[in-house]
């Protein structure tokens, strides 16, 4: 179906007023009534008349059709014009709908949720995108919707049913992200890099910043694209805002019995000095307290609730800000754990002087680090004795105990832990630069409580090829959170030296549960009555491997000591902060429903170019998930909590869950004056065409000397 | 003012156009025409010898001269040259166009017509001369038979009198058919406006003449259709088809006035190649002017 295409499109503002073209019916009425009260004046013959005037007669005529066009034209454009037309700059060089392409580009991040006067920017954004489908449709081009937060997602694709338009528009709804300019800039580089002849228009509805805007457009041409880009700031009258970033919790879980530390990161705008804002905490969907919290002007600060966990278990929180109306639904939701307080025990030969130093100083850290970047309280206390006071612990206290200097180990204190081990106590034995594989191997004594002996420590120093982790079985409970490679490959970690540990041929029982590839173990299990011993065949500090200093790590650690420690505990970390969500490859899947801890739904369907949903878990909290296939329905419940980038050394910085705007109300006004320049009124030509065919009226009936308006 | 100013007014046809009773306005105008002039308007014909000749067998035995018999013992038939009353046809043409008066003549040009025709019957009745009338529009509408009787004033001063305009004018066909009812020469006054094609005349004159018939065409128009005087912008309408024309006069003026300009010459010219008398009349023109005009061609002729 093609739509013929218009010089010019006209569109009107006030079209109740084209209502006077029926007065063009007037000088046809006039005409045909009152040219019969023209004089008629008898003549003998007009035969004589009609060959002299033959010519003159048909010259009249046209004449007297012309000054008939004229007036209609003239009660046309005063019509017109009263109805206040209006076109778009691009209408006039629109050469062929078939080749136009309209790209439809919306912000739905989290800012646009910010409701002013009652209706938030992204239903305006809607109702615009609505209106400018309107105006384009007798153009009949093709259309494409994208929305974009931190990620552009194209949710119509190139095509011409403007109701499906319309009805995924309907559908698009606000996201509780951050918007992010250079992915669109990047995304729609990418799309749009080649020309197919088709002329494309893009319409980006966003409240970001000028500065965005022009960034994004100097990238654009930098690409070498000339892309015909609309920015359709969103106006705000009167920015208030109040925007909950981010729920921050320890990586690990709450200590039961134990006040634990919620650190709420929020962002303000609009407030003046000393305006306070209340912030719910919600847990278990009971509100157990509210906080007050002062605003000294605009920027990001954060707050912190301290709650007491009754008892161990999986706590959904959310907390939301209120009652502000501003930011009713200023919400963010996590999930926090709350596990008895484990105590561990290191026990170290000496005494070092730079705390670096130690063996255990990556180990402990990886543990505690939500401890060393903010106020948190770790689930895992440290106790660190040396090794002669062992004799004088009640070890059965302590779940763990880590041994990573071996310096003193006798019969005695071997037969102290063989008893602790038997009893429900586990060991996990290391070594490093002070192990001393053939002294252990000529008194036998650690070898016959490890269950197996050491052999030559083999160097893989530079130039040698490294060893890597491998083969890896996933299926194990340690490490089924790096299954796929999710957040980080474990092979790509370099060890250059271990221990040979060769198991006993009669600890039958014994599990390997890492490998290298020099098809040597690195982590060995050893049951011994209700406990078990752990060796890891290499340094746990960097000494002998980069694992410390790898992201892995601190998942790694906090996986390990849970395997140990909580053996029969309901592993709920199926998700690390911000990792990808992967929908599974099956033929006989429908479609999948995600519901996001922000408590948006949403649905993929299986899609040949991705098998990624364009999402990952940036949001702490629940991921309610539900796999329909032709037959059955599985339904999944995931939750993400521990940030794998914390072992980096660095503040942490969680970018997901930002929702910001980063214009403020001066740059938005300008953006919305610039809006409605591209509107071309027409009244003011047409109102001026009227005056000059006016004239030409008076003119041409005077020439005539015809009576007015006949 | 001298005695004959009175009658002179009668020959104005505005004064005319108020009397109402033809016969008295016929006479005004033929009687005001006449006042003054020296010559009586009586004049006499009569048969008068030529020659003799020999009798051929089939010569009629009454022109045979007996007399000249008796002296010559020879038969002679004597032969006269025939020298009788004119016989004169009144030829009007009562088509609607005729009936076109315009705004400045007081008279139509049928009504001006009929009134120049009835005093030229009054004139050669009263020289004892025969005039007989036909009338046509589309076809002949009335003849009356040329007569030089008193009584024959009367019935032609009547028709003329009552002449109401006919139906669409078929020139030629009636003219023709006119033409074949005159059966001796004569002197033959065409009244009409001549709105038709010039070739048409042309042949109408032609069957005429035929008869050796001597022919006078009294071209009779309006000012109107000469001059074209209109201004305002309107329809202009066919007295005889009802056709109607939407014109701007003043525009057309100067072409129409040149183009009728034309006409006229070439049916003036057609006139003298054929040896016709035409006389353009314009319905204001008096009476006397025109009456002059005739007897001056009259003069002309013979």
């Amino acid at each position: 179906m093609m739509a013929p295409l218009p010089l010019l499109p006209l569109f009107f503002q006030s079209p109740w007023f084209l209502a006077g073209l029926v007065s063009l019916t007037l000088p046809f009425l006039l005409l045909l009534t009152k040219s019969r009260t023209y004089r008629t004046t008898s003549f003998s013959s007009v035969d004589f008349l009609r060959t002299v005037t033959q010519r003159a007669s048909r010259v009249i005529e046209m004449k007297r059709l012309i000054l008939l066009l004229v007036r209609m034209m003239l009660l046309a454009l005063l019509a017109a014009a009263f109805a206040l037309p209006f076109t778009y700059k691009n209408a006039f060089f629109s050469q062929s709908a078939s080749r136009d392409h309209l790209i439809v580009v919306l912000d739905r991040s989290y800012s646009m949720s910010y409701r002013d006067r009652d209706v938030s920017l992204f239903e305006k954004a809607k109702s615009e995108i609505r209106y400018l489908l309107r105006d384009h449709k007798i153009h009949h081009p093709y259309v494409s919707l994208y929305v974009f937060d931190s990620r552009l997602e194209q949710v119509v694709e190139r095509s011409r049913d403007y109701e499906a338009f319309e009805k995924h528009l309907a559908g698009a709804e606000e996201s509780g992200f951050a918007g992010d300019i250079t992915a669109l800039t990047q995304k729609l580089e990418r799309e749009f890099r080649k020309s197919d002849g088709t002329r494309r228009s893009f319409y980006v509805y966003s409240d970001l910043s000028v500065r965005d805007k022009e960034l994004f457009e100097a990238s654009l041409a930098a690409s070498g694209n000339s892309l015909d880009i609309h920015w359709r700031g969103l106006e705000v009258e009167s920015y208030r805002n109040f925007v909950i970033e981010d729920i921050v919790l320890p990586p690990h879980p709450f200590v039961a019995g134990e006040e634990g530390e919620i650190n709420v990161l929020y962002r303000s705008y609009g407030y003046t000095n000393g305006e306070g804002v209340d912030l719910n905490l919600w847990v278990d969907d009971r509100k157990v307290e509210t906080l007050r919290v002062i605003l000294s002007g605009p920027g990001a600060a954060n707050a912190a609730f301290r709650y007491l966990f009754p008892g161990t278990g999986t706590y959904p929180i959310r907390v939301e800000a209120g009652p502000d109306p501003v930011s009713w639904d200023n919400v963010r939701r996590a999930v926090a754990e709350a596990e008895p307080r484990v105590s561990l025990l290191a026990v170290e030969a000496k005494t070092y002087a730079y705390p670096f130093d130690s063996p255990i100083f990556f180990f402990s850290h990886a543990l505690q680090s939500r401890q060393a970047v903010g106020d948190g309280k770790s689930w895992v206390e440290f106790v660190s004795v040396p090794t002669e006071s062992l004799a004088d612990l009640e070890l059965s206290r302590y779940p763990l105990i880590l041994i990573t200097d071996h310096a003193g180990f006798g019969p005695r204190l071997l037969s102290q832990l063989r008893y602790y081990v038997k009893e429900g106590g586990n060991v996990l034995f290391s070594v490093g630069n002070a192990f001393d594989a053939e002294g252990h191997s000529e008194n036998g004594h650690l070898e016959k409580f490890l269950g197996g002996h050491f052999g030559q420590r083999e160097d893989r120093k530079p130039p040698a090829d490294p060893m890597h982790l491998g083969p890896l079985d996933y299926s194990q409970p340690l490490l089924k959170i790096f299954e796929a490679g999710r957040f980080g490959d474990l092979a790509r970690i370099p060890f250059r030296a271990l221990v040979p540990f060769i198991p006993a041929a009669e600890a039958m029982d014994q599990k390997v549960l890492l490998w290298l590839d020099s098809k040597w173990p690195v982590l060995v299990e050893q049951p011994m009555g209700q406990g078990r011993v752990f060796v890891w065949t290499t340094s746990l500090n960097h000494d002998w491997n980069d694992f410390p200093k790898d992201p892995l790590y601190v998942p790694f650690v906090n996986e390990l000591l849970k395997y140990i420690v909580l053996p029969n505990a309901q592993n709920v970390h199926a998700l690390v902060l911000g990792e990808k969500l992967v929908i599974p490859q099956d033929p006989s899947l429908e479609y999948t429903v995600l519901k996001t801890p922000a408590g948006e739904p949403m649905t993929f369907y299986p899609s040949r170019k991705s098998e990624h949903i364009p999402l990952s878990a940036n949001t702490p909290g629940f991921y309610e998930w539900a796999e329909v296939y032709a037959e059955k329905t599985v339904n999944k419940v995931i939750a993400s909590n521990v940030d794998a980038r914390e072992s980096l050394w660095n503040p942490v910085t969680i970018n997901g869950g930002i929702a910001a705007p980063k214009a403020g109300t001066q740059s938005l006004h300008a953006e919305g004056s610039r809006k409605l320049s591209e509107r071309m009124f027409l009244y003011m030509p047409m109102l001026y065409g009227a005056l000059f065919l006016l004239l030409c009226e008076a003119w041409l009936a005077n020439r005539f000397y015809q009576p007015r308006w006949v | 003012m001298s005695q004959t100013e009175p009658l002179k007014n009668f020959l104005d046809p505005k004064t005319v156009s108020k009397i109402t009773d033809f016969r008295l306005l016929v006479r005004l105008i033929v009687d005001g025409f006449f006042m003054g002039a020296h010559r009586g308007p009586k004049q006499a014909f009569s048969l008068e010898y030529s020659k003799h000749r020999d009798y051929y067998p089939g010569d009629p035995l009454k022109r045979v001269d007996w007399r000249l018999f008796g002296k010559t013992d020879r038969h002679f038939v004597k032969q006269y040259e025939e020298e009788t009353n004119l016989e004169a046809w009144l030829v009007v043409d009562i088509s609607k166009s005729m009936s076109y008066q315009g705004s400045r003549a007081a008279l139509s040009k049928l009504r001006y017509a009929a009134c120049l025709a009835g005093a030229i019957a009054h004139w050669l009745l009263g020289q004892k001369d025969l005039v007989g009338l036909i009338l046509f529009d589309s076809r002949v509408r009335k003849i009356i038979p040329p007569s030089s009787t008193n009584r024959q004033l009367a019935i032609l001063l009547k028709e003329l009198c009552n002449l109401k305009e006919g139906e669409e004018s078929q020139f030629e066909h009636a003219t023709r058919h006119a033409a074949s009812r005159i059966k001796r020469r004569g002197l033959i006054m065409l009244f009409s406006d001549l709105l038709t094609d010039p070739d048409q005349i042309e042949k109408t004159l032609r069957y005429f003449l035929h008869r050796g018939n001597e022919l006078i065409v009294f071209h009779t128009l309006a000012h109107e259709e000469l001059e074209f005087p209109f201004k305002r912008f309107g329809f202009f309408e066919d007295m005889e088809t009802k056709q109607k024309i939407l014109l701007q006069p003043e525009y057309l003026r100067e072409e129409y006035c040149k183009q009728m300009k034309e006409c006229l010459e070439r049916i003036k010219k057609t006139c003298m190649r054929m040896k016709v008398h035409y006389e353009q009349i314009e319905t204001t023109t008096p009476f006397d002017k025109a009456l002059m005009r005739i007897v001056e061609t009259r003069k002309r002729l013979y």
